[in-house]
């Protein structure tokens, strides 16, 4: 018989047969290391349960509560729309659990080089037509998009950090989806926080999430905003607006591909910021 | 079943709190590992064969969400606030239970990581063997081999520990009597 941790273990929590434990003794009275072993195992016979379930905790925070109250909500909302137009996107939680994964790059400018100055198209006054969003990349994906960007709280990407090798890798595998070739935009104020690549059934989507000043944010609570690019047959189109519940975006197309800046509402400066982006990476 | 799913979601979250709380140590990545669970679940759940099955898939997903995307923040993060450089809280009648759970508790955290989540999924979560091989997608021997370091390890520390205080008491008897 080996004797071994396991067994060990087993023969200090009376767990081995007659004939298992009398090798045991014997193997322990001709060896010091096994004898010395056995004196620790017996040792570590401490009341674990009792101790974990003693610990005091901090409480589920109500953000993670509030957070899956959402996310429920988002994904019934998602799951009846589609269901409604028929289409055979396989969107939702794929979307969801991918907006979560991670990587960034970290650039900060003065929020003192917002400056207004309009230019940007408004093709909607609150709402912009199917129609219209279908040169964008479809409503559905922007749509989805949107859903799942308001689940975003500056607490989500909080411990994100910046890694160029992967922001690389999300571009190379987008260019290469897509056969177009992705920009990384800048903006002043914004810290890039995570790049990630997304699917749509076949769609390829590159996510990038920026945290924001909160200067720049009309309540005052600082609340990430996102860039989701994803390649269309339109060469370009100008910058139209859209909303979905308290979400909104700016959207155009360059070089084939649709860029949506999203964010909530209560920011007032999207606009500003479509017009003070600039390239950071293509 | 969308609801009684996502019902099912929120009954387990106090318990995925408290493991992705031990795990990373740290309440804000436990924050991030929680809500990527629940992401991650939404968009998997026609994967959960067995809805008895529940808590253990929840448990699998964060234990791999852990494993492959917050791990290495989490350990930056632990250099600057560690939770195994302080002792932790508990609930005891008395000072000296509260001492004794308190040193039973910093000795599971102080273990490697993979024999503490072997700790924490058995002794703390009380999963079996094989439901905790099946979380940790490991083979059940291997589940009970990290156990046993676990707990020799454990055991060493504590015989040291008692071998200190035999020593102290030899040499102050009224001190060992209190």
């Amino acid at each position: 018989m080996k004797i071994d941790d396991i067994t060990l273990l087993n023969y200090v929590e009376k767990r081995l047969s007659d004939e298992e434990i009398e090798t045991v003794r014997m193997a322990a009275m001709h060896d010091d290391e096994i004898m010395q072993r056995i004196k620790h195992f017996q040792a570590s016979e401490l009341p674990f349960e009792t101790a974990f379930q003693s610990e005091i905790l901090p409480e589920v925070p109500k953000d993670l509560t509030r957070f899956l109250n959402e996310l429920e909500a988002s994904h019934v909302h998602t799951e009846n729309t589609l269901l409604a137009k028929s289409r055979g996107l396989q969107l939702a939680a794929g979307i969801a659990a991918a907006f979560c994964l991670g990587w960034l790059a970290s650039l900060q400018i003065s929020p003192s080089d917002l400056i207004y100055n309009s230019s940007i198209e408004t093709s909607n006054e609150a709402n912009t037509s199917l129609n219209a969003l279908s040169a964008y990349g479809g409503q559905e994906i922007i749509d989805s998009m949107m859903t799942y960007q308001r689940l975003y709280a500056e607490e989500t990407i909080a411990n994100s950090s910046s890694n160029a090798q992967t922001q690389a890798m999300v571009i190379a595998r987008f260019d290469q989806d897509s056969e177009r070739t992705l920009t990384v935009f800048s903006a002043p104020a914004l810290t890039l926080r995570r790049v990630q690549n997304l699917k749509l059934g076949k769609k390829p989507i590159a996510q990038a999430v920026y945290s924001i000043q909160p200067s720049l944010n009309g309540d005052m609570l600082a609340t990430p905003i996102a860039i989701c690019a994803t390649p269309v047959i339109e060469q370009s189109k100008p910058p139209i607006e859209y909303s979905l519940n308290d979400m909104n975006a700016v959207i155009w197309v360059s070089d084939g591909i649709s860029y949506a800046l999203m964010g909530k509402q209560s920011l007032k400066d999207l606009d500003e910021i479509k017009r003070k982006l600039t390239y950071l990476k293509t | 079943m969308n609801h009684l799913f996502n019902k099912a979601i929120e009954i387990e979250l106090p318990s995925l709190w408290r493991f992705a709380l031990r795990l990373s140590k740290s309440e804000s990545i436990a924050e991030e590992l929680v809500q990527r669970t629940c992401l991650r679940a939404i968009e998997r759940k026609h994967q959960l064969k067995n809805s008895a099955k529940i808590r253990s898939w929840l448990f699998s997903i964060l234990h791999s969400i852990w494993k492959n995307e917050l791990r290495s923040s989490a350990l930056r993060a632990e250099a600057s606030l560690s939770l195994q450089s302080t002792l932790p809280m508990v609930n005891a009648d008395n000072s000296e239970q509260s001492h004794d759970l308190k040193q039973v508790l910093h000795a599971v955290y102080s273990l490697p990581e993979a024999q503490r989540e072997v700790m924490l999924l058995i002794c703390a979560e009380g999963y079996s063997y094989k439901e905790a091989a099946e979380i940790l997608e490991i083979p059940t021997g291997t589940v009970m081999s990290r156990l046993a370091r676990a707990r020799e390890n454990i055991g060493e520390t504590f015989s040291a520990r008692n071998q200190t205080k035999a020593k102290s008491n030899t040499a102050n008897p009224s001190r060992g009597a209190s």
